[in-house]
């Protein structure tokens, strides 16, 4: 992807980069993504209440993308698709980095830096409270969304959303979301150890 | 009322709505790529169902994942079972859970928060493939 800022590239190649995939982000993809996400995770063997913290930042970052995709106006790049994007996780230390990338408006990116902003200065509590109001409330977009999946990440995360846009055109922004999920091992392999 | 059967699909849920034994059960994984059509049926068909319920409604949940918009629907569907609470019917949740899935468990005990309606949270040894 030619619009792929280079930093995000090298951050990808400098993680260990256990699964990645870019392209369009659909009903179909997401379902092969996901039985091939979980087994690459199976494998790393961390503890079994991460390995679903990061299925779930995955399962929410792919509907998000998909959500979101599809109201995104005509990409200023004929080679890019609306839904096309980005989605992997990788490797560090005793943490697993779960990226996402898409294309995002400049309303979008307005309301994003305000909504994500808001939800890494809560509190587990007042996460989990918002989290409720939120679903009780009800509401769908058009798209589908309930207004949730962002919510979700963080507390399943635990750690603040990490967010980078980088411009394509006057109103077009690829959107990169990264998701730490951290303590995935109670001890940490000796094969992740750095060496000293 | 002709009985709901959805096969599962690897983004799809396992439904099963059956008006005579009043058992409707949703399992599997759910991550439809439209909520909104996968979950339409199934709200016009409990709109009917709580017109004409069986005695005993039990809405039982066995899943292994769901996306945000799942949820979504999922309390609009227990909220639609709790109106036969409401008019003196016995009706409730039974959300399973994999014992080693906390997050699941989790997720039950907030729909029990938000609703009047029987919920009982139950853990069970494996649920999924």
């Amino acid at each position: 992807m030619s619009t792929i800022p280079l930093q995000i590239s090298e951050k990808l190649r400098e993680s260990n980069l256990v699964f990645a995939y870019r392209g369009r982000i659909n009903g179909d993809a997401i379902g092969s993504l996901l039985q091939l996400a979980e087994s690459r995770l199976k494998s790393m063997e961390p503890i079994q209440k991460r390995k679903k913290n990061v299925l779930n930042v995955l399962i929410e970052g792919m509907q998000n993308m998909y959500y979101h995709g599809k109201g995104t106006p005509n990409s200023p790049n004929p080679v890019l698709p609306i839904d096309y994007g980005m989605v992997g996780f990788g490797l560090e230390d005793n943490a697993v980095m779960v990226y996402t990338c898409n294309l995002a408006t400049q309303e979008q990116k307005a309301k994003l830096e305000t909504n994500i902003s808001r939800l890494n200065a809560l509190s587990k509590t007042e996460l989990h409270q918002l989290y409720l109001e939120t679903l009780d409330k009800g509401g769908l977009s058009p798209e589908g969304g309930a207004g949730l999946g962002l919510i979700r990440m963080r507390r399943e995360s635990g750690n603040p959303l990490l967010v980078n846009f980088v411009p394509v055109s006057d109103n077009i922004f690829v959107f990169c979301l990264t998701v730490t999920v951290d303590q995935i091992y109670s001890q940490v392999p000796a094969a992740i150890t750095p060496q000293s | 009322m002709e009985k709901i059967v959805l096969l599962p699909t690897p983004t799809t849920p396992k439904v099963v709505f059956d008006a005579e034994t009043g058992l409707l059960e949703i399992s599997g994984k759910s991550l439809p790529e439209n909520s909104i059509d996968f979950f339409q049926p199934l709200h016009t068909w409990l709109d009917s169902y709580t017109a004409d319920p069986n005695e005993v409604t039990n809405l039982v949940f066995k899943l292994e994942y769901f996306n945000t918009s799942s949820t979504s629907h999922f309390l609009k569907i227990i909220k639609k079972v709790e109106k036969l609470f409401d008019m003196g019917k016995n009706a409730g949740v039974l959300w399973y859970y994999d014992h080693e899935d906390e997050d699941m468990k989790e997720a039950g005990e907030d729909f029990k928060m938000l609703v009047k309606l029987p919920v009982e949270i139950i853990g069970t040894d494996f649920i999924g493939s």
